[in-house]
């Protein structure tokens, strides 16, 4: 590994490189019963429909799990930012026509203290 | 940054293929949820190169595909000896996992080199065509259509011998230690 590290633009290159043909090499021959690998060998089509089925069905299962809430919680968090941010969120809006329908110093200064949004919004 | 509620949905609604082949991948739940998180953030960050009208999915396979892969050579640097160790971890974490059915074919697919495996994954699992998994694999089609063929192989290959020799998990977990050896 120390080799490695001197030439780090191809360290990279390398470990990918051995580790395919470590992978290929494991594969030469199998490793329960040492048979030689078969890779060459068509599959018949019963075979090829009974992995492909049991592929589908794992992946199935898993596709049906719920989505975990820190992803809806991510989603949801931007739209939050986005209010803060000063886009057109619906909150925004709300306080501008409030600033536009009452004419005077504390309309003004919510359109230009952009970091007081949300003082602005709780009133 | 401004991201349109469509959008957002059309994220939420491919999270559950996502996280299904980030599991299939890297064959730990905890790690395939930082791996969808971290494929949303860059997603999110590079949303306005993303072109509208072209495939959502797919573009957000290929960002997690290239995370799991740099995430995948740091640890293989930062740590001694991790290449057969965590072949034998993946193959031996079937209680990480929500289900125990399909264990020996999770084990048997953990097994697989990672080309092979995510191959097999996009064209036989995420209904990708040839064409998309290529492009997601930045690889040619040929090469994803020998890559699939030799995962399908393999996997009878393991499966046949599970079934015939009624080896269990614990056998399959020593050969695939002694393989990496």
């Amino acid at each position: 590994m120390k080799a490695n590290t001197k030439k780090k633009g191809r360290a990279e290159d390398d470990d990918v490189a051995k580790a395919h043909m470590r992978c290929t090499a494991a594969g030469e021959r199998n490793a329960m019963t040492g048979k030689p690998d078969r890779r060459g060998a068509k599959l018949d089509r019963a075979t090829q429909t009974r992995i492909g089925d049991q592929l589908r069905a794992m992946y199935g299962e898993l596709l049906e799990q719920p989505v975990p809430d820190r992803f809806r919680a991510l989603l949801a968090e931007l739209d939050a930012v986005k209010a803060g941010d000063g886009g057109a969120s619906d909150a925004e809006r709300a306080d501008s026509q409030q600033a536009a329908s009452q004419p005077g110093s504390a309309g003004a200064r919510a359109r230009v203290d952009g970091g007081g949004e949300e003082q602005e919004a709780s009133r | 940054m401004t991201i349109e509620p469509e959008l957002r949905d059309e994220l939420l609604a491919a999270v559950p293929s996502l996280r299904a082949f980030a599991i299939s991948l890297s064959g730990s739940v905890d790690r395939a949820d930082d791996l969808v998180q971290d494929t949303l953030m860059r997603a999110l960050a590079n949303i306005h190169r993303f072109q509208r009208g072209t495939n959502l999915n797919a573009w957000l396979f290929t960002i997690l595909r290239n995370l799991f892969h740099s995430e995948f050579r740091k640890r293989r640097r930062e740590v001694e000896d991790p290449e057969g160790a965590h072949a034998a971890r993946l193959a031996s974490q079937p209680e990480q996992l929500p289900h125990l059915d399909f264990e020996d074919f999770r084990a048997a697919l953990a097994r697989l080199p990672a080309d092979q495996r995510e191959a097999l994954l996009l064209v036989g699992a995420s209904g990708f065509s040839y064409e998309e998994a290529a492009e997601i694999c930045e690889c040619a089609v040929g090469t994803i259509k020998s890559r699939v063929n030799r995962a399908r192989n393999r996997l009878s290959e393991m499966l046949a011998v599970g079934a015939d020799a009624d080896l269990g998990p614990d056998d399959l977990t020593r050969a695939a230690l002694q393989a990496a050896v």
